[in-house]
């Protein structure tokens, strides 16, 4: 190992919080903290301890957001060795909910608006609105998904934006690159998908994000959105077998 | 089966020399290699000095694997081994704890590397702000007053 990769031994052994005093230091160590190969590695390094987020409402107003490292000595009969040791509650939380975490990074929804935080060094991102579309004057439904592209190395927002009517369905998708500066926008999607109604729950898997979604009333589809070439596919299922409850799980 | 244990000296920079048995030896990837290509019974490190050589041997020696006749491997159970290794660390200072880090890189011993480096990411863990980092380290601040304030107001969660 070089010097350098000694510097990366140490410092992805650091808690956030001491990360980012560390950050405070000098404005070399903060570019360092603040690159990508050394995000990529912290994220690698500390992928090894995965973290339990918690969101808890009390009376539907006041609202926390705690999360426990997972520890070897965790005893699930008695959770005896479970400590919340992060306190993540920030102000803006306040009306939204928690949609998912994706590597440490959060996406909370309120109706059409969405914001991404980082639950590590707490920055918080308000995604702007969606200017350029045909259907969301309308009666629409919009879900965000947050992924990392791996081709790229970058973590993108995806908005299926859908609108459903008793004769057609409507949907597009847009994506905001994160990381991009303040004049960041929402872009369309330049592939077209077939007209579906996007479900709630969803996941993402390699790179690919999967949701189910009705293709008509009576027929349901999985459909896969490829995060880096942000194609929409249909996948297929066995033609005698009816979905009516489902879930996605994973593995 | 040999009773004798093979003895292997090690001589520091400063021609320090240790005389060890083969097995602590074999805790490090690089002399593992060295005593196997090139079986003379003294290796010359040059790299490292006998200050620290001699905190590596002390290391290795607790650390070494002994296979008894009963096929238990473990020379001391593991809880002891933390023990020891706490203290081990506890009086060393930080310069000390850079040159066995280097030392440990050099010899590819991954489990004192491990142990240094965290030993390091305590300490800093251990400062209560950005200003005990720096004396801690020895790091010079090249922020103005003004960028110091900014990077202190977006990080302030970090100093409850």
């Amino acid at each position: 190992m070089n010097p350098f990769d000694l510097i990366i031994e140490i410092l992805t052994r650091l808690p956030p919080k001491s990360l980012m005093k560390f950050k405070s230091v000098s404005s070399i160590w903060s570019s360092f903290i603040c690159s990508k190969y050394f995000i990529n590695r912290y994220l690698k390094a500390s992928s090894s301890s995965p973290r339990l987020y918690m969101w808890l409402c009390f009376d539907n107003k006041k609202k926390l957001l705690l999360s426990s490292s997972s520890s070897p000595d965790l005893d699930v009969s008695t959770m005896s060795s479970f400590v919340v040791d992060q306190d993540l509650t920030i102000p803006a939380i306040e009306g939204y909910s928690v949609s998912h975490v994706c590597r440490g990074l959060m996406c909370f929804t309120n109706g059409t608006n969405a914001q991404i935080y980082n639950t590590t060094t707490r920055q918080l991102v308000v995604l702007p609105d969606i200017e350029e579309s045909n259907i969301i004057a309308k009666d629409h439904k919009i879900r965000y998904h947050i992924g990392h592209d791996p081709v790229h190395d970058q973590y993108k927002v995806v908005c299926v934006v859908s609108d459903a009517k008793p004769v057609q369905l409507l949907v597009e998708n847009s994506v905001f690159v994160l990381g991009g500066g303040v004049s960041s926008q929402w872009r369309k999607t330049s592939s077209s998908c077939p007209p579906h109604l996007p479900l709630r729950q969803r996941l993402t898997i390699n790179g690919r994000m999967y949701y189910l979604a009705w293709k008509t009333s009576s027929y349901s589809v999985l459909v896969s959105f490829d995060i880096s070439s942000e194609e929409t596919r249909w996948l297929q299922k066995p033609e005698d077998v009816s979905w009516h409850r489902y879930h996605i799980l994973e593995k | 089966m040999e009773n004798e244990k093979k003895m292997i000296t090690l001589k520091s920079s400063d021609d320090v020399t240790f005389e060890v048995e083969e097995a602590v030896v074999l805790e490090s990837q690089f002399l593992s290699h060295l005593v196997q290509d090139c079986p003379a019974p003294e290796h010359k490190i040059k790299e490292v000095t006998g200050k620290i050589l001699s905190k590596v041997v002390e290391y290795c020696e607790k650390h070494v694997v002994v296979v008894v006749d009963g096929g238990d491997s473990s020379s001391s159970s593991g809880d002891d081994l933390k023990k020891w290794d706490d203290k081990f660390i506890k009086e060393m200072d930080l310069s000390t704890v850079y040159d066995l880090i280097a030392a440990a890189n050099y010899l590819n011993i991954q489990a004192l590397l491990d142990l240094m480096c965290q030993r390091v990411a305590d300490v800093i863990t251990a400062c209560k702000d950005h200003k005990e980092i720096r004396e801690t380290l020895g790091i010079v601040s090249d922020y103005t007053a003004e960028e110091e304030a900014e990077v202190l107001k977006e990080n302030e969660w970090a100093f409850d």
